[in-house]
Order: C-alpha cells, then sequence, then structure tokens
C-alpha cells in the first residue's frame, strides 16, 4: 500500500527523475570502476596472457585437487556460518518485535558494540578465550566437566564460532526489517480460529518470514564465503578458505592463478547476489499484490 | 614580438631555476621492512640518529612484501626507496629486475663478512628458525629437547608441537629427519621429507602463519614445543621473562636482504642510510633489541654474552646450522609449496 502511495504523489514530478538518477549515481559508479572494475578487468586480463604465454599450464591445472577441496572448505564453512547464525539470530529476531520499545533498543545496543568492533579485534579476543589455558577450558575444568582441556582452537569449531559471532549482526538486521512487517492480525485469527501455537507458527508466521530468511542466509552466505583474518588466525590446514589460498599466490609472484581464483570468487558471488537480487525484489512484488 | 619571446624564455627560466631552489628541502625515505618490533629497534638503534644528523626524515611500513614490491615496479609507481626481501625472494626479485644495483663503494665492505653483500644487496638481519620449548614443563636445569630432530621425540618429551605454515623450513627439518646430511641438503629429497613430515603431522596442534602467533601458542600451551624465529624467544625471555628455552641443533639460517627498489625515488639518500646501517656500533644496539645480527665483522665486540647467546651468526649457532638455499627456493619456492598446501589438506 504505502509503495502505491509514494508513485502516485511523485507522478507529478517524474520528468525530473532520469537526470537526477544519472546525477546521483554518477559519483558512486565511477569510483567503482576507477577502482576496483577497471584494474580487475586487467589483472584479469594479464592473468589470462601469462596463462597462455607460459609453459607451464599443465602445472597450474595439477594444482586443481587442491583448488576442489579448497573451494568446497569455503562452500561448507560459509553454509556452516549461515545455519548458525540462523538458528541464533529467528528467536532473537522473535524476541525483539516482541517486547517493549526501551527493552528493544537496549537489546540493539547489546547487539551494536560488538557489531563495531574490529574483527581482528574479535578474533584475538576468542583466542584469548579458547586456547588450551583460556577462559573456556578453565572454566570447564574447574566446574569438573572435564578432566583435560579440550582442543578448541586451531580448528572448524573455532573458525565457525568466530565468523559466526562477526556475522550474526547482519542476520538480525535482515531478519528483524522481516518479522517487524508480519502482519499480526493474521497471527491472531490463526489462533483465533482454533489453530495450535506450532499451527500457526509453522503455517502463518513462518511463511510470512521466509523472504527475510532467505535474504538473510545469501547475505551472511556472501559474506561467508570470502573470509580471511577469522578462518587465517583461528583454523587449522583443512580451514584453508579461498581468500587465504588468493593470498598466498599472490605472495609466491603466482599472480596469475591468484588472479584467476580471485575470478572466481567474484563470478559466485555476482552469481549468487544476482539469486538475492532476484528474490529479493520478488519479495516486494508478493507485498505490493497483497 | 621577438624580445617579448625572449624575455617569457628568461622569466620561464627564472622560474625554473627558482623550482629547482625550493626541492632543496628535506627528503623523506620511505622504508619497507619486517614492520612492528623489528622496524620500532631499526628506528631505535640506527634511524634516529640518522634523522637527527642528515635532517632525512624515514617513514616506515611492513611486513617485507614480495608481491608489492613487484606491483610497484611494473606500475611504474615505486613508493619504497629501500625494503627488505626474504628467502628466495632475493634472487627473484633480480632475476625479474625489480631492484637497482647498489653503489658498493659507499659501503664499508671490508669489514663487512663475505657474501653478506653484493650487487644488489646487503644484509638486513639473518636470522634462524630454531626449536622453543616450554620451560615449564621442562625445566632448563633437567633434561630437555637440545635439537629440532626432538619435534619426532614424543617418547621423551610428548606433547602437541606448533610448526610453521610453510614449506620453508617445514621441508628442511623433514629432510633432516630422514638422516640427510646438512651439507647434502640441497637438492631436497621431498618424498623423503614427506614421510617423515607424515609421521609428525598428528602431532602439529597449530600451523601458524605469523611470528607473535608461533610465541603466543607456547605461552598458552597450545603446544609444548615449536619452530620459531630467534628473535621472538629473545625478546620475550628478556623483556617478559617468558618460560622460553631454544634449541639450535639443525637450526635454519635465513639470509634477509636490504634492497633499493627499481626506479626508487631518493637512491642517494637511500644509499646514505644503507651506509649507516653498517655501522658496527648501531648494529650492536639493534641487535641488542630485537636479537638478530647484522652483517658487520666488528658487531661482534660491542655485543654482551647473554646477547650473543641467541643470535643466529653466533659461530658455534652457525656450526650447528643449515645453511637456506636462496636459489633452491627461488626456482622450487612456488612448486614446493603448492606440493606443501596439497599435503597439508590431506
Amino acid at each position: 500500500m504505502v509503495t502505491v502511495g509514494t508513485s502516485y504523489e511523485s507522478r507529478g514530478r517524474r520528468d525530473l527523475r532520469p537526470l537526477l538518477f544519472t546525477l546521483l549515481v554518477i559519483p558512486a559508479v565511477s569510483l567503482i570502476t576507477l577502482v576496483f572494475i577497471f584494474p580487475f578487468l586487467r589483472l584479469l586480463m594479464q592473468a589470462g596472457l601469462d596463462l597462455t604465454h607460459s609453459e607451464d599450464v599443465a602445472g597450474t591445472f595439477g594444482a586443481q585437487s587442491v583448488l576442489w577441496k579448497i573451494l568446497k572448505n569455503s562452500v561448507v564453512i560459509a553454509l556452516q556460518c549461515t545455519v548458525s547464525t540462523m538458528l541464533l539470530a529467528y528467536p532473537l529476531c522473535f524476541l525483539l518485535t516482541r517486547v517493549s520499545a526501551r527493552t528493544n533498543r537496549l537489546m540493539f545496543l547489546i547487539i551494536m558494540i560488538p557489531f563495531w568492533a574490529s574483527v581482528l579485534v574479535k578474533t584475538y579476543a576468542w583466542i584469548v578465550i579458547l586456547n588450551r589455558t583460556g577462559i573456556a577450558n578453565e572454566i570447564m575444568m574447574s566446574t569438573g566437566m572435564i578432566s583435560q582441556p579440550m582442543r578448541l582452537l586451531y580448528n572448524r569449531f573455532a573458525v565457525v564460532v568466530g565468523m559466526t559471532h562477526y556475522l550474526l549482526p547482519f542476520m538480525i538486521f535482515s531478519l528483524y526489517s522481516g518479522m517487524k512487517s508480519v502482519n499480526y492480525s493474521m497471527i491472531e485469527a490463526s489462533s483465533s480460529m482454533g489453530a495450535s501455537t506450532l499451527q500457526t507458527f509453522l503455517k502463518v508466521y513462518l511463511p510470512s518470514t521466509l523472504p527475510a530468511v532467505y535474504a538473510g542466509c545469501l547475505s551472511i552466505f556472501i559474506l561467508a564465503i570470502g573470509f580471511y583474518i577469522t578462518p587465517a588466525l583461528m583454523g587449522g590446514p583443512s580451514e584453508t578458505m579461498i581468500s587465504v589460498y588468493i593470498q598466498q599466490q599472490i605472495q609466491l609472484l603466482n599472480w596469475s592463478e591468484g588472479t584467476l581464483m580471485a575470478a572466481c570468487l567474484v563470478g559466485l558471488l555476482v552469481v549468487l547476489f544476482s539469486i538475492y537480487n532476484w528474490a529479493f525484489s520478488l519479495d516486494n512484488l508478493t507485498r505490493r499484490t497483497v | 614580438m621577438k624580445n617579448c619571446l625572449k624575455s617569457l624564455i628568461a622569466i620561464s627560466a627564472l622560474a625554473l631555476g627558482l623550482t629547482t631552489a625550493h626541492s632543496q628541502e628535506p627528503v623523506t625515505l620511505y622504508v619497507n621492512s619486517a614492520g612492528g618490533a623489528v622496524n620500532e629497534a631499526l628506528r631505535k638503534a640506527v634511524w634516529d640518529k640518522f634523522t637527527a644528523e642528515t635532517g632525512i626524515k624515514i617513514v616506515d611500513s611492513g611486513p617485507a612484501d614480495d608481491a608489492k614490491l613487484k606491483a610497484m615496479v611494473e606500475t611504474g609507481n615505486t613508493e619504497w626507496d629501500l625494503a627488505e626481501v626474504n628467502t628466495g625472494g632475493f634472487p627473484r626479485a633480480i632475476e625479474l629486475g625489480l631492484v637497482e644495483k647498489l653503489d658498493l663503494t659507499q659501503l664499508p665492505t671490508k669489514d663487512l663478512i663475505e657474501g653478506s653483500y653484493n650487487d644488489y644487496g646487503v644484509w638486513h638481519s639473518p636470522y634462524a628458525t630454531v626449536l622453543a620449548w616450554d620451560t615449564r614443563v621442562w625445566p632448563l636445569t633437567g633434561k630437555h629437547p637440545t635439537s629440532m630432530m626432538d619435534l619426532w621425540n614424543q617418547k621423551d618429551f610428548p606433547g602437541p608441537r606448533c610448526m610453521y605454515k610453510s614449506a620453508i623450513d617445514t621441508l628442511e627439518l623433514g629432510a633432516l629427519h630422514a638422516g640427510v646430511a646438512k651439507d647434502t641438503l640441497y637438492p631436497i629429497d621431498q618424498d623423503a621429507a614427506y614421510k617423515e613430515l607424515d609421521k609428525l603431522k598428528p602431532d602439529v596442534s597449530v600451523w601458524w602463519t605469523t611470528g607473535a602467533q608461533s610465541v603466543q601458542a607456547l605461552l598458552n600451551q597450545d603446544c609444548v614445543m615449536g619452530v620459531v624465529w630467534n628473535g621472538r624467544p629473545f625478546q620475550m625471555v628478556r623483556q617478559e621473562k617468558a618460560p622460553f628455552g631454544v634449541a639450535w641443533e639443525g637450526n635454519i639460517l635465513h639470509n634477509s636482504w636490504w634492497v633499493i627498489p627499481k626506479g626508487a625515488k631518493h637512491y642517494k639518500e637511500a644509499m646514505q642510510l644503507l651506509a649507516a646501517m653498517q655501522d658496527p656500533k648501531a648494529q650492536a644496539a639493534y641487535a641488542s633489541i630485537i636479537g638478530y645480527a647484522s652483517g658487520n665483522k666488528l658487531t661482534e665486540q660491542y655485543l654482551a654474552d647473554d646477547v650473543k647467546a641467541f643470535l643466529a651468526t653466533s659461530p658455534e649457532h652457525v656450526a650447528q646450522a643449515v645453511k637456506l638455499d636462496d636459489n633452491w627456493w627461488n626456482k622450487n619456492g612456488p612448486a614446493a609449496e603448492q606440493r606443501f598446501n596439497t599435503w597439508l589438506l590431506q
């Protein structure tokens, strides 16, 4: 309803909009072209040239098994982070929409403070917590839960914990905006017609939050797959993610290979982002018809 | 009209003269080195004095980065006037034409250790990869690790190990444990090395990527012994009384080099600074702060014994060392790292 109203009101000024749109978009687009698209295309062309001129093409592609393993690692880690942030954020966001305005503000403050801290600081904080003599092990030892310190750091668990911590606020923002616009009279209608709480949740609430869930999951996956610092500092060898690998190749002056990997990553992200965009506009579309 | 042109030329010539006179302002040198503690030590030991004497300011950055060096030179935008390059990177930089020839007449070459300088570079700080262990587990007074090979000795020294996540050093250690003699280590028999590394791999709890991480993991007891660069335990034992012991048998000696990147904007001043950094007293001051030596033979007389005990270039340590072959790593480095990464992921 709201969108229809706005477009009606602005109809009188419509002739100005294309010009204004162009003017507003020029600075951002030229900046991105200058510092990202142009250098990236140049590097890509260089990499293509290097590879066609190089006699070591077989060697470069001989490393494919490593590439696949790293690509698979990256996808799996990103999926694990997506699921864990989803599971943590969903109930929290539900709560956020149901509490008083004051509590809501307080809760958002608590969510935002760590969000503003640097990812490096958060990573080191987790290293302090999770190492063999760290806080987590000390608490579990002193309460008698374990007798030997557990290996909590330099493995998959540590990486997923660290990344989930970083990514959680992004999921919360995405879910919260979706959940806030759920029409509660539908839920009241559902329960007044005799549906159980579970039925109401599964048949009414969950479906109306699904667009936000999809959008949140996709954006978290996109953010997670390019992660560098956390897997590099908190992971073991099998948590080598694609960015870590690209950095290694660049340092070894294997620029063509590093660039091709970077191109793969960007390509993957473009595909994912297109899906995200498509789903997102679809979501708008349905809302408008309702 | 002709007069007019003449006076115009005269004026512009004058203006040109004025601008050249103006450019006599103090020069700022951009120096890229390891960064962190190393740059701080260089500043305290050499740079501050150099700036006071010559008026040449120094802006530093880090870490050493071969990829950045290549990018700068290839795009014709050399920001660094002086830069550090490491293992394998030095011969590669010469091969790729990334560095200027030095003016060796400005350096005190007769006082420098043989092999510590050539047409393209001078030693920055040679360092060694050594074994550090936790003295809370094995006190210095009792039975404790004495050799890099004790990494494999789970019988006497049980517990998790920390290793450097790189083929460099790791392959040398594997080959040494396979029984190859130090002086015939190159070319490295990689198959033999990996056979030994396969045995070590299950005991490795941390594959570290930064020097800080290597000692932090030991301190946190994520491992009981590990591979570290010799300056790290030196600083931590001296400054923080950290519980580390160091074993030198089978240590791996690395060179790191100062180079002037191709197209550096202040070649003359960079040479001046290079010469100042060869001063034995300055090198001694640097070593006392950081635990890394440099190439002047006269430096040793200014060093305290407890500093010498940690230096990679002390004669008794060199006698126990494998000298890392930069040329082998230049030729085989990328392929070796690729194989190492594959092996790690298995």
